[in-house]
């Protein structure tokens, strides 16, 4: 039947006698096809004339699970509807009430019809009373017609035309007359039908089943009718009128599919599909259904090459970097995109954000590392599958960018010759971020026999990280339905299951981890039981992957980054930096914040470095303000572990770590171990001290673009103030009446325990002016605060005054001559090296030139001063930013990832757009094309802010007027045009910029 | 599959450097000896060993033979799977530094695994202490080392795996290559780190004990710092990896160079021995 041979997305029919011979039937063979229908994400609605209990207990009550939501009862003859909850309660969904004058019309017309049959056939008739909004008039009150069953209806129209003898019209007679005394009555859009026993007359019908159909179902989710299989036993005429389904055909579903498994003995209407064959072929109908519905995975990667980065084969030296790319996440954790077998070069790891623990080898804290929840061993006829073991015929990993899903598509043929296709999707729910997902279809293509899955599955598990927390982790899983798991060991979880399954079927695993952790609540593992029980009886998988798509969605529209005319590979280099900022980050939780590897790898052990405020805060400013303003909180946390560090090295204020974790105290390493088994101290963690203005710095940028004075009062004011007051504490008077900030490592991590970095005296004194012009304005706006933050840290009046003298006298190095800086004093002096004889450069230029020589030469690290130049921008006219970016430059090794992102940056507005470019490319790189050789312990995410900013605030050229957010476009050779949008001040602004003229904001 | 050394001798002293090594080699691997002569007189046993200067109870499970012919081909037909040639680097006339003509002809065959002892060493007892792995960083690379891998594991050595950044070359193209990290945003993750990959990569096909590694740049002459870390670490063997382009000039050179500078055995691998078995098959079977 060719109009049949398709997919139907909605199943709606009609229940007695066409899916089951009556209602004292075994609805078990019924239900569990409809079972599977269910399963495959079809919506099933029943129809029928009788009450939703007599449904339940013959059908619906036998089972229960998130499938059942999309179970629907239309009952009592078109009056209710019901749906099904998370706990499977029957739930009501819609209701036509009559009220007392439809009820008492209702009595009335039933009477008057009961009597003038009475009168006219001279036989006793009956009224049911009731049932909901209407009344039955039961023509043949005999017991032996007290519930006649369906294949008895031919008899039945007999006895009842035999018993209507008087009456010349039979049924229709009645029917017609119940029709007069209704509009005699008043009872107006009266439903009259019949079932031959008895007379309906009623204020709904199965027409208003359908009308909920359309409305509540398929418009909604924009199914069209040709979509919609409508089924039923009674649509042609019986005893010369239309038969009860009938009503179910509809002007709004002319193009659905109706069949019929009736005997219709009249014959079924146009458009209807007679099969008839009862509840048996309906049977074959819904089964046949089900086969069209192959398990599958609910959904597919985007074929756009934009949002996904693609690993097809297998090269095991790659993993660990495949799995940094491959990382997903979403700010509350993080998941290294593993093999779910594992390979020997497999590193499985799963973060949770803020969660440190201090393994004894080691005298600083490093990330929790969970265990692998994917990880899942396949057993095909007790034979591993393996990527190493047999043949892999495909093998690709996608990592969609647009839906946040690790997708993974494998077709293996092990040593005995067993095609095994797998299909599998992974990710951290955006929509709930306590929760993990993984689907898997397994399909054995040319085998039968016994698969065997064996996971962790723990049930639940608590993780101590001796730094006294807890991290809770509970899995559920089901194999097409829920199964028993045999558990193998508890202490970690893993447990096997063993299936027979058969050649060329298809076999649905999904498993669902809650996490939780005693940072939230105090009793982790009973909160992630309860929350995975709310996730899988509210949601199921496909419910999660929904709602998880939804969220991005909603991300995207905010945060993607559209190049017109770019080559593919910018804009999925772009996307690609967006993807990680945005699965790092969470703005439910302010007590965190970003490790230089993001959750995507061990590297950096997890440790905060100024890369948040610097590198990444301004994407999430402008993108996700929540987030940024949680982030900042972090450092306002964590300000009396900065405030102690000062004091530890004999300062005031506040000297925030170099690296930090989850206590804000210093925590990095003293020494280090070179591969040339040189030991090196360590000096960053007690010289980097531009840190402290760095955050200053974020903090007054969020104030700036968010205008949110409620952060500013209860944290930003105190951290700006007292790391002002660190610098004051910090700066020495030279002879020279000038202030000097002496020993310290600026950016440029080559030159340790230098005099006067022109990066770190710069932002220190920025630090000073804003904290000075503080003191002098919130006092105004809100006097009693700040009289209160003033005495609870101490603050003298003499203090901002002084700070302003101080910046007013900071030593700059800068020479108006040249209009360059120096980067620090002293740097002329040193060996000018022309880096270019070293290229093409596969390793550091200390390990190239040698420690020694690289501290006593020119070549700096990373952008110093040129980064001074662009977080200072408006502070130097063109000329000073065009020669100092000229002279460092060149100079600069691009040792530090940090490096290329600025100087495509700062080029761009510079209009070099060669050079721009050439950067810009170079960032994208860095993970991509792993030219770092590190992205194995994870993606390099302070670059990939910087990326951001170098599209932003570089090629756009964003900047911001009193009238809101301005573009300055300089675009590289081929692009046309980068649109994105910005939040500021509370206000989203679409932008787009071309490459031929300034652009202002659309608003 | 049973394992020989097969031992070219010429009844020199300088051919005789290889003897010791090849005995430690055999019973670390469980390997028989055979000893190669190639010329055209044909002599008994006893005497073959006497032309050798080698004493019968030197070596244990020892087989003694000669062949008449070109010597390299002599060497090349006894060469089957499971066979490791042992030879000196050089004979007698040739100059230090130099790899002698059936050396070079064994190398060029690719004749792998193929240890070229220093002459200079002389007979006296060889044990492996410490193994010497220069490592481009290549998949490949770690997949050829699998026989010096085993002698470790047998002998319980000390691995030191060298990898020698050279500045001016481009990194290896082959997929999954570890060179040194471009960038080093901070050193004291940075060098943990990386060092930590690279063992981590090794370590998963080879559970190898005692094994550190060493970065070196040499911009020259990377040969230069392996030669000098052999002399440093007082290495007993040094393992290199051929590429394929052992007949190709830049990669020649730095085997070369090793070979002719190394104060400790040489052992040969090819990472492209698959390959290069097929051709020697398929060049056998057309002579045939």
């Amino acid at each position: 039947m060719r109009e049949l041979e398709r997919r139907f997305r909605i199943i709606a029919f009609d229940w007695d006698g066409t899916a089951v011979a009556n209602r004292a039937a075994d609805a078990t063979p019924v239900r569990r096809i409809l079972e599977r229908l269910l399963h495959a994400g079809v919506q099933i609605v029943v129809i029928t004339g009788t009450n939703s209990g007599n449904v339940d207990r013959q059908f619906a009550s036998a089972f229960c699970g998130p499938h059942k939501r999309r179970l629907f009862l239309a009952t009592n003859r078109g009056s209710e509807i019901f749906g099904f909850d998370e706990d499977c309660r029957m739930i009501p969904l819609h209701a036509r009430k009559a009220d007392a004058s439809e009820e008492r019309l209702l009595d009335e017309v039933a009477e008057a019809v009961r009597d003038e049959i009475s009168r006219r056939a001279g036989v006793a008739i009956d009224i049911v009373y009731n049932r909901v909004n209407r009344r039955k008039v039961d023509l043949i009150p005999e017991p032996q017609w007290h519930d006649p069953p369906k294949d008895q209806l031919p008899e039945l129209v007999r006895a009842v035309e035999e018993r209507l003898a008087g009456m010349p019209g039979g049924l229709k007679e009645a029917m017609d007359l119940a029709l007069r005394v209704c509009a005699e009555r008043g009872l107006r859009e009266a439903r009259i039908t019949s079932d031959v026993k008895h007379l309906e007359i009623g204020l709904t019908d199965k027409r208003d089943s359908m009308a909920w159909i359309l409305r509540e179902l398929a418009q909604p989710q924009g199914i069209p009718p040709e979509d919609i299989l409508i089924g039923g036993d009674e649509f042609g005429p019986i005893a010369g009128f239309p038969g009860s389904d009938s009503l179910m055909i509809q002007p709004e579903f002319a193009s659905s599919v109706y069949v019929s498994v009736g005997p219709e003995p009249g014959g079924a209407p146009p458009p209807v599909i007679h099969l008839g064959g009862g509840p048996p072929r309906f049977w074959q109908v819904l089964a046949d259904q089900a086969a069209r519905h192959p398990v599958d995975l609910p959904g597919a990667p985007s074929r756009d090459a934009t949002w996904v980065v693609v690993e097809n084969g297998f090269v095991p030296a790659r993993e660990h970097e495949v799995e940094s790319v491959h990382a997903f996440g979403n700010g509350y954790v993080g998941c290294r995109g593993s093999l779910m077998e594992g390979s020997p070069l497999s590193r499985p790891a799963t973060f949770l954000a803020g969660l440190f623990h201090q393994p004894p080898e080691l005298s600083i804290p490093t990330f929790m590392k969970l265990p692998d929840w994917a990880a899942m061993t396949i057993s095909v006829c007790g034979e591993p599958l393996r990527l190493d073991v047999g043949d892999f015929l495909d093998h690709s990993r996608v990592l969609d960018m647009q839906q946040a899903v690790l997708w993974r598509e494998w077709r293996h043929r092990d040593p005995s010759g067993r095609i095994t296709h797998i299909r599998g999707m992974r990710f951290a729910s955006q929509d709930d971020r306590r929760l993990l997902v993984h689907s898997a279809v397994l399909t054995p293509e040319n085998w039968s026999g016994t698969l065997e899955l064996e996971g962790n599955l723990p049930g639940p598990l608590s993780f101590p990280t001796g730094r006294g927390h807890t991290a809770a982790m509970v899995s559920g899983a089901q194999l097409e339905r829920p199964q028993s798991w045999e558990r193998v060991n508890p202490e970690d979880g893993r447990a096997r299951l063993s299936l027979e399954v058969q050649i060329g079927k298809s076999y649905r695993l999904d498993r669902v981890v809650a996490l939780r952790t005693s940072r939230e609540t105090a009793a982790p593992e009973a909160a992630a039981v309860a929350h995975l029980h709310r996730a899988l009886s509210r949601h199921g998988a496909n419910g999660l992957v929904e709602a998880h798509r939804r969220a991005w969605a909603e991300l995207w529209n905010e945060a993607d980054i559209r190049l017109h005319g770019a080559d593919p590979f910018d804009q999925r280099g772009l996307r690609f930096a967006l993807y990680h900022l945005l699965t790092t980050v969470t703005p439910e939780d302010d007590r965190v914040s970003i490790g230089a590897r993001a959750l995507s790898g061990e590297g950096y052990k997890g440790h905060v470095f100024w890369d948040t405020e610097i590198f990444l805060l301004p994407f999430y400013i402008f993108t996700v303000p929540a987030a940024a303003r949680a982030l900042l909180m972090y450092r306002y946390h964590n300000l009396p572990a900065a405030r102690g560090k000062a004091e530890e090295m004999g300062y005031r204020g506040a000297l925030y770590p170099w690296e930090s974790a989850d206590t804000g105290e210093e925590v990095t390493p003293k020494f280090v171990v070179a591969p040339d088994g040189v030991v090196v101290p360590v000096l960053v963690g007690t010289q980097e001290q531009h840190i402290s203005a760095d955050v200053a710095y974020a903090v007054w940028q969020y104030w700036q673009a968010t205008g949110d004075d409620a952060f500013m009062l209860e944290a930003g004011a105190e951290m700006i103030l007292e790391t002002a007051r660190f610098w004051a504490s910090r700066v020495e008077r030279g002879e020279d009446d000038l202030f000097h900030i002496r020993c310290v490592i600026g950016p440029d991590e080559f030159h340790e325990s230098v005099d006067d970095s022109a990066f770190t005296n710069g932002m220190a004194a920025w630090n000073l002016r804003r904290a000075a012009e503080l003191a002098r304005t919130l006092p105004e706006r809100w006097p009693d605060w700040w009289g209160r933050l003033a005495s609870r840290i101490g603050l003298r009046p003499e203090e901002p005054p002084s700070w302003t003298q101080i910046a007013d006298r900071m030593y700059t190095g800068f020479d108006p001559r040249t209009k360059l800086f120096e980067q620090h004093r002293g740097y002329y002096d040193l060996e000018e090296i022309d880096l270019a004889q070293f290229r093409p450069r596969t390793a550091p230029l200390d390990l190239v030139i040698g420690r020694h020589r690289l501290e006593r030469s020119q070549a700096i690290k990373q952008a110093d001063v040129v980064m001074l130049i662009w977080l200072l921008w408006d502070e130097f006219p063109a000329d000073v930013r065009e020669a100092n970016f000229r002279f460092y430059e060149p100079r600069s090794a691009h040792d530090s990832s940090l490096s290329p992102a600025m100087h495509a940056l700062v080029a761009a507005r510079l209009g070099d757009m060669e050079t721009a470019f050439r950067y810009f490319r170079r960032t994208i790189e860095i993970d991509l094309a792993n030219n770092m050789g590190n992205a194995a312990d994870g993606v390099h995410i302070a670059a990939l802010g910087g990326l951001w900013q170098a599209a932003v605030f570089g090629f756009a050229g964003l900047h911001f007027t009193a009238q809101g957010p301005r573009l300055d476009p300089r675009l590289p050779a081929d692009w046309q045009g980068l649109e994105f949008s910005l939040q500021w001040r509370g206000q989203r602004y679409p932008l787009r910029a071309t490459a031929a003229r300034p652009t202002e904001a659309r608003r | 599959m049973s394992k020989v050394i097969l031992v070219p001798l010429d009844g020199s002293a300088e051919a005789r450097a290889a003897v010791p090594v090849a005995r430690t080699l055999a019973e670390l691997q469980g390997a028989s000896v055979r000893l190669l002569h190639v010329g055209d007189s044909l002599l008994s046993p006893p005497k073959l060993l006497e032309l050798l200067g080698v004493e019968a109870d030197t070596l244990p499970h020892m087989i003694v033979e000669a062949m008449p012919g070109d010597p390299v081909e002599a060497i090349a037909h006894c060469v089957c799977e499971g066979t490791t040639v042992v030879m000196s680097t050089r004979g007698a006339g040739a100059t230090r530094q130099d790899v002698g003509s059936v050396a070079a002809g064994v190398l060029a065959r690719s004749l792998m695994p193929l240890v070229l002892v220093p002459p200079e060493r002389g007979t006296q007892p060889w044990t492996l202490t410490t193994m010497l792995v220069p490592h481009d960083g290549t998949p490949s690379t770690t997949n050829a080392i699998g026989p010096a891998a085993e002698l470790a594991q047998a002998s319980s050595a000390n691995v030191v795996v060298l990898h020698v950044a050279v500045p001016g070359r481009a990194a290896p193209g082959e997929p999954g290559a570890l060179t040194t990290p471009r960038y080093l945003d901070q050193p004291q993750h940075e060098w943990p780190a990386w060092a930590g990959e690279f063992l981590e990569r090794l370590g998963a096909l080879y559970p190898l004990q005692n094994l550190r590694i060493l970065l070196g740049a040499a911009p020259e002459n990377p040969a230069r710092e392996v030669l000098d870390h052999a002399h440093a670490d007082r290495a007993d063997l040094v393992v290199l990896v051929g590429h394929g382009h052992l007949d190709r000039p830049e990669g020649a050179q730095v085997i070369r160079a090793v070979l002719g500078g190394s104060p400790c055995p040489v052992m040969l691998l090819d990472a492209e021995a698959e390959r290069h078995q097929d051709e020697r098959e398929e060049l056998a079977g057309r002579r045939s």
